[in-house]
C-alpha cells in the first residue's frame, strides 16, 4: 500500500460522498426516522419463554398448575428442581427467564382457606420478558381458580362468593429492577438502523463503479486492489461515526434510555459494529454484478438479523436445530453487548467475547473482499 | 532492445462458446503509430483490453512494453495509457480533481503532479474548465478530458480504443496532431478506428475481422493487397465486345498484368474497365505503346488510388 494512492482515493470518495445531497441525507436524516419508526414499531408475539419450575408442593393442585404451565406456549419449561434459591440463582445467572415456583403450603391453604399463591421470580432487565411470563401464570393461576370454584360448587351445590378459590401470584424481580420496555429494545433498534444505513450506504459502492464504467479506469491503473478497498473502507467509517453518534443521541435524549454503562464504551462497540456491517456492505458489493442486486443481498441480510439476533426472540428460547444461527449473526453480538452495557453497566471487559466475534466479522469480510476483488473486468 | 512494444502469439479469448478474439499473432513495433481497424464487433475493444491488462485471455501470450501481460498484468499498467471506449471518469468530480486523482493513483508527487495537469489541460484545451464538474461536459470535452489522464505519467505506450469516436473534424485532426508529436517524442500508439481517413495517418494497419487479423500493413500495402497489386482504369469509346478483345490480348501479352475487373458499358460508344497490375507506373506506358502499335486512339488510362474504405470492406467482407 502507498499512501500517495490510499490517500487519492479517500479524497475522491469524500467529494463524491459529499457532493450527493441525497447520502448526505442518508446519514443525518434517516437514522433519526427509522429508529423512531423502529422504537414504535416495536411489538410482536413473543413465544417460548425459557423458565424452570420449582414444585416444592407435590399435590394434585400443584401438578395442575405444572401441567397447565408445560402446555404453554408462552413458556417453554426447560428443567425442574426443588426450591426457591437455587430457582432464583438461574434466573440471575440469566440462564432462564423466569422461574416459577410453588410453596410447600399451596395444596394445605387451598383446601383450608381456598387461597393459595404461586412465586414467580424474574429477570428485570428484560422487562417485555417479565411481563409476558408473569402475566401467563397470572392467566394460569385464573383459570384454576375458576375451575377450582367450579368443582367445589358442583360437589356442593352451594353457590355463594365465599367460596371463590383465589390463587394469587406474586412476582419477584431478581435483577435490574425499574427499567422500562424502551431500555430494553434500544440496543436492537440502534443495531438494525446502523446495519441498514451503513450496509446500504457501502453496498452500491463498489458496484456503482461497474455499472457506471469507472472500474474499466481504475483496473487499468496501477493503484492497487487494497488500496482501492481500504480508501473506501476510510471514507465510510467517518460516515459511520456520524450515523453512530446521531443513532445514540436519538437513543439518548429521544427515548430517554438509561446508560448503566460507560457511554464511550456504547460508543466503541457500535462504531466496531458499524465498522463490520460496512465490510460485510462492501463485500456484498464487490461480488454483486449490479446495484439492484447488491441492494437485494443486503436487504436479505436483514430479515435473518431481525429474526434471529435475539431482537424479538430471546435466543435461548430457539429450537435446536436452528439454535447455532444466532452465532453468524453480528447483531447478535451487538445486542449481547449493548444489552450488558446499557442495561447491567458493564464494562467492555465482560463483553469481549462479543468484541472479538465482531472483530473476525470486520477482518474475515475485508480479507474476502481483497481477495474477491480482482483488477480485471472478466 | 526488444524491436516490438507489442507482441502477441496466438492471443485468444472466448466469451463462453464464442471467440471474440482468434488466435491473434500481432507485433507492433517500437515507435510506430498502429490502426487497429475492422467492424463493429469484431473484437477490437476485447484486444486493447487484453493487452491493458484487464481482462484475461482465453489462451496466448501477449508482450506489451517487454512485459509478459499474461503473467503480470500489474507491471504493465505504469506503462501504458490505456483510453477505454466507454467513457470512465467520475463524473461528480471535476476535470482538475479526476487529473489529480489519476495523477496520483499513478503516484506522482504533489508538485511534478500539478506541473502536469497544467501542461496537460493546455494540451487538450480544457484550461478554461478545470472546475467544471466532468457531469456537465460535451462529449468532445470528455474525449479530451479521457485522453488527458491516459497521458498524465507519461506513459510508454497509449491503447487508445476509439478516441476520436463521435468528435467533430477539427477536433480530430487536434488528436492526430498530438498522436503525431507523442510518436515523435517516441511513444508507441494503438489506435482503434473507423475512420479511414484516419487510417492515412498510421505507419501501420491491422484489419481485424471476426476476431482474425486478416490483414496488416502500410496503408499503401493494404491498397495494394487489397486487389493483388496496382490497379489502372481504362477508357475508350467502343463497344463492350471490343473492349474485351483488347484486354484479352493484353493480359496474354503482358505478364504484369494479371486480370480485368469491373468491365462496364458508359453508354453505346463507351467502355470502361479496370485492370489488375504488378506495378502501375511501368504498365502504363507499355500500354500506350500497345494502343499506338493497334491503331486504337481516344483512349485514356490511369493508375486507381484504391481507398482504404474499399480496402476495408474487402478485407472483411468475408
Ligand atoms: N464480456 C463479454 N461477454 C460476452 N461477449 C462479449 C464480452 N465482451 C465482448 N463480447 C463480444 O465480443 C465481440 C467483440 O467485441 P468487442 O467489443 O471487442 O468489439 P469491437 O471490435 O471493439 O467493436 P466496436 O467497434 O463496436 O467497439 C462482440 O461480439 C461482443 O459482443
Ligand atoms: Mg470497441
Amino acid at each position: 500500500m502507498e499512501w500517495i494512492r490510499l490517500k487519492a482515493v479517500i479524497i475522491k470518495e469524500f467529494k463524491q460522498f459529499t457532493r450527493d445531497r441525497r447520502t448526505l441525507g442518508l446519514i443525518i436524516v434517516q437514522p433519526i426516522l427509522m429508529m423512531t419508526i423502529f422504537g414504535i414499531a416495536f411489538g410482536g408475539e413473543i413465544r417460548h419463554l425459557p423458565v424452570v419450575v420449582s414444585n416444592m408442593d407435590k399435590s394434585i393442585y400443584s401438578w395442575r398448575v405444572t401441567h397447565k404451565i408445560e402446555q404453554s406456549e408462552i413458556l417453554d419449561v426447560v428443567s425442574y428442581l426443588d426450591g426457591y434459591e437455587n430457582a432464583k440463582e438461574l434466573v440471575k445467572k440469566g440462564e432462564v427467564r423466569g422461574a416459577i415456583v410453588i410453596p410447600k403450603t399451596f395444596a394445605e391453604t387451598l383446601t383450608n382457606e381456598k387461597k393459595a399463591k404461586i412465586i414467580v421470580i424474574t429477570d428485570g432487565s428484560y422487562p417485555t420478558f417479565s411481563e409476558m411470563i408473569i402475566g401467563e401464570v397470572q392467566k394460569i393461576a385464573a383459570e384454576i381458580s375458576e375451575e377450582l370454584t367450579k368443582e367445589l360448587a358442583s360437589s356442593t351445590s352451594i353457590s355463594v362468593s365465599s367460596n371463590n378459590v383465589q390463587i394469587k401470584t406474586y412476582s419477584i424481580v431478581a435483577y435490574g429492577a425499574n427499567l422500562r420496555n424502551i431500555d430494553f429494545t434500544t440496543p436492537g433498534v440502534m443495531g438494525l438502523v446502523i446495519q441498514m444505513l451503513t450496509m446500504i450506504l457501502t453496498g452500491i459502492s463498489v458496484v456503482r463503479e461497474k455499472e457506471v464504467g469507472t472500474i474499466e479506469n481504475i483496473v487499468a491503473s496501477p493503484l492497487q486492489g487494497v488500496e482501492f478497498i481500504f480508501g473506501k473502507i476510510i471514507t465510510y467509517l467517518v460516515v459511520a461515526i456520524v450515523i453512530t453518534t446521531n443513532v445514540i443521541c436519538v437513543a439518548i435524549f429521544g427515548f430517554g434510555v438509561v446508560v448503566r454503562g460507560s457511554l464511550l464504551d456504547v460508543f466503541l462497540v457500535s462504531i466496531l459494529f458499524a465498522l463490520g456491517t460496512m465490510c460485510l456492505g462492501i463485500l456484498f458489493s464487490t461480488v454483486s454484478r449490479n446495484q439492484l442486486q447488491a441492494v437485494q443481498t443486503t436487504i436479505i441480510t436483514f430479515l435473518p438479523s431481525i429474526l434471529f439476533s435475539g431482537f424479538f426472540f430471546p435466543v435461548e428460547s430457539f429450537p435446536r436445530i436452528i439454535s447455532w444461527l444466532p452465532y453468524f449473526i453480528p447483531l447478535y453480538y451487538y445486542i449481547e453487548a449493548m444489552r450488558g452495557i446499557m442495561l447491567k453497566g458493564w464494562g467492555l471487559a465482560q463483553v469481549t467475547n462479543q468484541l472479538i466475534a465482531l472483530s473476525i466479522f470486520t477482518g474475515g469480510s475485508v480479507l474476502l473482499t481483497t481477495r474477491v476483488f480482482a483488477k480485471k473486468l472478466d | 532492445m526488444v524491436e516490438y512494444a507489442i507482441e502477441t502469439k496466438n492471443l485468444t479469448k472466448k466469451f463462453g462458446d464464442f471467440t471474440a478474439v482468434d488466435n491473434l499473432n500481432l507485433k507492433i513495433r517500437k515507435g510506430e503509430i498502429f490502426g487497429y481497424l475492422g467492424p463493429n464487433g469484431s473484437g477490437k475493444t476485447t484486444t486493447t483490453r487484453m493487452l491493458a491488462g484487464i481482462l484475461t485471455p482465453t489462451s496466448g501470450t501477449a508482450i506489451v512494453a517487454d512485459i509478459d501481460v499474461t503473467l503480470n498484468p500489474e507491471a504493465v499498467k505504469p506503462k501504458i495509457g490505456y483510453m477505454p471506449q466507454k467513457f470512465g471518469l467520475y463524473r461528480d468530480l471535476t476535470v482538475y480533481e479526476n487529473l489529480d486523482f489519476y495523477g496520483s493513483i499513478q503516484s506522482i508527487p504533489k508538485q511534478k503532479r500539478k506541473e502536469k495537469i497544467e501542461e496537460l489541460l493546455d494540451i487538450v484545451k480544457l484550461a478554461d474548465f478545470e472546475d467544471r464538474l466532468v457531469g456537465n461536459l460535451s462529449g468532445g470535452m470528455e474525449n479530451r478530458l479521457s485522453l488527458a489522464t491516459t497521458l498524465i505519467h507519461d506513459p510508454e505506450i497509449l491503447l487508445l480504443d476509439e478516441p476520436t469516436a463521435g468528435i467533430d473534424p477539427p477536433l480530430r485532426k487536434a488528436f492526430w496532431g498530438l498522436f503525431s508529436e507523442l510518436n515523435k517524442k517516441g511513444t508507441t500508439i494503438l489506435v482503434t478506428t473507423h475512420y479511414m481517413d484516419e487510417s492515412e495517418y498510421c505507419d501501420r494497419l491491422g484489419m481485424l475481422s471476426r476476431g482474425k487479423l486478416v490483414g496488416v500493413g502500410t496503408p499503401n500495402e493494404i491498397r495494394r493487397k487489397t486487389y493483388g497489386g496496382d490497379v489502372i482504369e481504362i477508357h475508350i469509346p467502343e463497344s463492350v465486345k471490343f473492349m474485351e478483345e483488347v484486354l484479352n490480348d493484353i493480359v496474354e501479352k503482358y505478364d504484369e498484368v494479371f486480370s480485368i475487373f469491373n468491365l462496364r458499358k458508359i453508354n453505346e460508344k463507351e467502355t470502361i474497365a479496370n485492370l489488375i497490375v504488378d506495378n502501375a507506373d511501368l504498365v502504363i506506358p507499355r500500354l500506350y505503346r500497345f494502343f499506338e502499335d493497334n491503331k486504337i486512339t481516344n483512349f485514356s488510362t490511369k493508375k486507381v488510388l484504391v481507398s482504404l474504405e474499399d480496402a476495408f470492406i474487402k478485407f472483411t467482407e468475408e
